[in-house]
């Protein structure tokens, strides 16, 4: 006991001898530990425990109905909701589910409670909440016979909005409240955590009458399956193929040519951010592996030094268990503090990752995914720069207690040949370094290149200043709605701050985007499936100054442009250079399909395109909102500083009627969110690829600098025998030159490999080969700069040392 | 046979050496003054510490010395700068260290041609002098081994080669067989005398008086001062 608190004893003295190399360990295990564990974290929560609550969630799954060959959904394209008659006759045909359970958005005011709100709410299939597996919090789940009129007088609420709305989520059960003029019962309150597919207020039965029983041209319910035990997304593939060919034959009117496919939630809430995960996974793990190999570095040069001093306690008698054990418990200090700071950097850097998020975003992320430290990912990080800190730290000793004492004394003695080997194994891992290093730096330049052409990709809008307002009405009445947002923009207009206000169905950027058919007169009628397709944007008063979106011809919607006026439409340029094209479009016609009529617009003006939200090329058919009006639209409000009227534009809104709910916040946060997930897949890579530079730079130095202390008798001989510095300098930088080059071209290579794995798998923007070969240079250049300082050293070499050597 | 008067080729006045270690001052070297004829074979005996090895790196510019004006062959080297010095190093001296000194990552031939490496001469240049010098100790046969695939006697034997590589005005050897057996102790030195008979100026640092009977000159140094001179007649 007494020897292991005398070895510990001076293993500290050696730890703190040595601080600071100690650092550079602790410090280096510190951010390899915890770099890595928070994007291990962060990745194993969104691969391997996605949806913690939804119950067993490897079986669900979201069922799609599409037109054409089935297997064509994909990530980035998903298929179609299902006609509620199509949705009873797949669950009657099907055999590989439990179940299968739709819902349908359904956002409602409720009242009771308190003051009458807008909310998020879904309708639902009583076994919806079943398939997911999760309990109510309070009260109980929706009765199988609860979708049948008259029994339906029933709600569940979101956790959140029961405590909201009743003080405690417990007090809601058995409450009234009043959607859409019915009242309900509140049966019960859905577990805190619970929001699948999103963050949701209110859930009523979705009550199927007869009617819409029969229907199958309305593509309303979002459907998902829970598969049997065993049974495989595969399986359930290819049984709906089977079974969709019945289905057109025996109603081809509506399901000629469809099919259905089941894609997992997986699938389809990662998408291709599983990709981006796997990437981001291997950049850390690549991280660690340099940090260690780094450490195994810094260690085994020290251990290599500290050869001649373990020969001598061998001379002596110390045995090999000693040795060990004296360095063990060096090792086991440096990997101690480096672990919990590791821990410490990984709790922050998880925080900053969350607090970097728009909040919506992180809302929604909580939702689906665990987003917390996982000690256990911690501790594997941690266990294998363990290893590593053990193997390299432990290796001296074990090497001296290999060899006779005699001959390492010896060997300790002759400066001339010391080292070659050493150096060897030393130069071999820093330049595996350096390949790694470079091929991240690609790979992350990649994604930032990539990021930075989004960034200023044509937005073809403007957002700075604008602020936006949902205002969606429960009234049907058109002409209603019409007086109301023409009202509403009258308002708008006379806050003193506003300059420009107008009304759009759908904000840029925004997911909810819809498409309408159109025909082109004079022109046969396109074959089914290839009918010409736009994206469908209703806009009202000064919609487009408010957006700052150029006019190219022709003129915008007026005032005139109503109900009792001829049609009209404007187009964008892409649509008008795909509908007309080598024609001047302005004054033609288009039809838009509908399904019960078809409306023929003049087109009257053509408008710059602006981005969507998937980076579709896809053009844009403007509508106005006099002629086509909805229940819901955005108002948009250009000022200077958004959050300086933001009070009176509810203020507005509730002048027209005080119960009406408005959402309002920045068009900046659009993008914001928009741009989120590249700007944070960047900072993934970068990061750890910036890290993993550092250290290989690190290890560039710690080589030459090791090298040069191995040297300094080789050094003076040199400098004996006529050596001038600067040729000394070269003779080091040498040695850096040749870890350059070879990092370098095995760098190079993997980097070539890496980007064409990346144009494969992510749509990221191509690197030129004028950026692969720049980063080359830089990092030849900055591991040169690296050996620069010990061959600096080198050069002061004393030649006198050759007659004391 | 009456000798000419050689020219001097080394010439010390008044040389001292002092190192300072924190308030510790010690006088290695004390007034030295020393001249050393072009075709001399100087040895220079004396206990541990007496200053030895301290004046052999002074004469062959590894260190300066802290008074005193030194003068190599006809120019004042105590004024120039250390990268002149590497140059004149280079030109005009040879070495031969106690632990021979070569580096083990280069072959015996890279170890004899280093000096020259540090000049400007072409490669057949480099090659023909690397090959006398081999063939002067006898190693040629050994070129392409490492230094430590060869015994003691022969690394020094090498090293005598790579001082001697470049035809350098003087030849210092430190201790040359301080690390070697009688044997290749007495082989060693009947290799300086036979570069010493081709005419070679030769300095040697030695604690062993059996071996100043190789030189033409034998001085003492004790406590850093040159306390006795002798003339030696040539074995």
């Amino acid at each position: 006991m007494n020897n292991l608190v005398r070895d510990a004893r001076f293993g500290l003295r050696m730890l703190l001898k040595g601080r600071g190399v100690s650092a550079i360990v602790v410090i280096t295990l510190a951010l390899a530990i915890g770099v890595t564990s928070t994007i291990v974290s962060l990745v194993g929560a969104v691969l391997v425990h996605p949806f913690p609550d939804v119950k067993d969630p490897s079986r669900v799954v979201w069922f799609f109905e599409r037109k054409g060959d089935a297997h064509q959904s994909t990530t980035e394209n998903l298929g179609e909701a299902v006609p509620v008659a199509n949705f009873f006759a797949w669950k009657a045909a099907t055999t590989q589910f439990e179940d299968l359970a739709a819902i349908k958005p359904d956002r409602q005011t409720v009242e009771g409670g308190g003051e009458p709100v807008r909310v998020k709410g879904f309708a639902a299939t009583p076994n919806y909440f079943r398939l997911m597996g999760n309990r109510m919090a309070f009260g109980r789940d929706f009765n199988p016979d609860e979708d049948t009129p008259g029994r339906d007088r029933v709600a569940i609420l979101g956790y959140a909005f029961a405590e909201r709305r009743f003080g405690t989520a417990a007090a809601a059960v058995g409450q009234t409240i009043t959607t859409q003029g019915t009242s309900r019962t509140v049966i019960g309150v859905l577990s805190r955590s619970f929001a699948f597919p999103g963050l949701t207020d209110l859930w009523i039965p979705l009550v199927v009458d007869a009617e819409m029983r029969a229907n199958r041209s309305h593509t309303w319910l979002i459907v998902f399956g829970r598969l049997k035990a065993g049974a495989t997304t595969a399986a359930a593939n290819e049984e709906v193929a089977i079974i969709a060919p019945r289905l057109a034959a025996e109603f081809p009117d509506t399901n000629r040519g469809k099919s259905a496919q089941v894609l997992m939630l997986q699938e389809v809430f990662i998408g291709r951010g599983r990709t981006i995960c796997i990437l981001t996974l291997l950049v850390a793990l690549l991280t660690l592996l340099v940090a260690s190999t780094n450490i195994g570095n810094i260690l085994y040069a020290q251990g290599t030094a500290r050869r001649g001093e373990l020969a001598l306690r061998v001379a002596l008698g110390a045995s090999r268990a000693r040795l060990i054990g004296q360095l063990l418990i060096e090792s086991l200090v440096l990997c101690a503090a480096g672990g919990v700071l590791g821990c410490l950097v990984s709790i922050w850097g998880l925080d900053l990752f969350i607090a970097s998020m728009p909040q919506r975003v992180a809302d929604r992320m909580r939702l689906y995914w665990d987003l917390r430290f996982d000690a256990s990912w911690a501790a594997v990080a941690a266990g294998v720069t363990l290893l590593t800190t053990l193997a390299a730290g432990l290796w001296p000793a074990l090497r001296v207690s290999n060899t006779s004492a005699g001959e390492t004394l010896k060997e300790q003695g002759n400066h001339a040949t010391l080292g070659r080997s050493h150096r060897r194994v030393l130069r071999s891992l820093v330049t595996a370094q350096v390949a790694i290093a470079l091929a991240l730096l690609t790979g992350a330049a990649c994604g930032a290149i990539d990021l930075v052409m989004t960034e200023r990709r044509k937005l073809g809008f403007e957002t700075t200043g604008v602020l936006e307002a949902l205002v969606t009405r429960d009234q049907e009445d058109e002409q209603d709605n019409v007086r109301f947002f023409t009202d509403l923009l009258e308002r708008l207009r006379a806050i003193p701050e506003a300059s420009t206000v107008g009304l759009v169905s759908v904000t840029p950027l925004s997911r909810g985007d819809e498409s309408v058919q159109l025909a082109i007169p004079g022109r046969p009628p396109a074959p089914p499936g290839q009918e010409l397709e736009a994206k469908l944007t209703i806009v009202g008063g000064d919609y487009f100054a408010a957006g700052g979106i150029r006019v190219l011809e022709g003129n915008v919607f007026a005032a005139k442009d109503d109900r009792s006026a001829p049609a009209v439409a404007l187009l964008s340029r892409r649509a008008a250079e795909t509908f007309f094209p080598s024609q001047n479009a302005l004054g033609k016609t288009i039809v838009q399909l509908e399904e019960k009529t078809q409306t023929l617009c003049t087109i009257i003006g053509i408008v710059d395109d602006i981005a969507s939200y998937r980076h579709e090329e896809v053009g844009m058919v403007y509508r106005p909102f006099a002629q086509q009006p909805r229940s819901g639209m955005f108002a948009l409000v250009r000022g200077t500083d958004p959050t300086q009227f933001d009070r009176s534009v509810h203020d507005a809104v509730h002048a027209l009627d005080h119960r009406q709910p408005v959402e309002t916040r920045p068009l900046q946060v659009h993008i914001d969110e928009y741009l989120w997930a590249p700007r944070t897949t960047v900072r993934l890579i970068v990061i750890p690829a910036i890290l993993t530079m550092l250290l290989a730079v690190l290890g560039v130095y710690g080589v030459a600098a090791y090298s040069v202390t191995q040297r300094r008798p080789e050094l003076g001989i040199r400098a004996a025998l006529g050596a001038s510095p600067r040729a000394l300098v070269r003779l080091v930088m040498r040695e850096a030159l040749w870890i350059a080059g070879i990092g370098g071209t095995v760098g190079l290579t993997l980097s070539l490999l890496l980007v064409m794995a990346l144009r494969k798998t992510v749509t990221m923007e191509a690197l030129s080969p004028a950026w692969t070969f720049a980063l080359t240079a830089a990092l030849f250049l900055v591991v040169l700069l690296a050996s620069y300082g010990p061959a600096r050293r080198a050069a002061g070499a004393s030649p006198s040392l050759a007659m004391r050597s | 046979m009456t000798k000419p008067a050689q020219r001097a080729l080394i010439s010390m006045n008044g040389i001292a050496k002092v190192f300072q270690a924190d308030d510790v001052e010690t006088h290695a070297l004390l007034d030295i003054h020393l001249e050393i004829a072009e075709g001399d074979f100087l040895s220079i005996e004396g206990p541990s510490g007496s200053g030895k090895s301290t004046l052999l790196s002074i004469m062959g510019l590894l260190d300066e010395p802290t008074a005193g004006t030194y003068r190599l062959n006809d120019k004042i080297v105590t004024a120039m700068s250390p990268v002149e010095r590497a140059y004149f190093r280079n030109e005009q001296i040879g070495f031969v260290f106690q632990s021979f000194n070569l580096i083990g990552d280069l072959t015996i031939y890279e170890n004899v041609e280093l000096p020259l490496r540090y000049r400007k001469m072409s490669e057949r240049d480099v090659r023909a002098a690397v090959e006398a010098a081999l063939e002067r100790v006898g190693m040629t046969h050994r070129k392409n081994h490492m230094p430590s695939q060869l015994s003691g006697g022969q690394q020094q034997r090498v090293a005598v080669a790579r001082a001697v590589v470049g035809h350098p005005s003087l030849v210092l050897a430190d201790e040359p067989t301080g690390n070697l057996d009688s044997k290749n102790g007495e082989a060693v030195m009947g290799l300086l005398r036979e570069l010493h008979l081709q005419g070679a100026t030769i300095c040697m640092v030695t604690h062993n008086h059996e071996y100043t009977r190789y030189a033409t000159r034998s001085v003492y140094l004790y406590d850093g001062r040159l306390s006795a001179e002798e003339r030696v007649e040539v074995a």
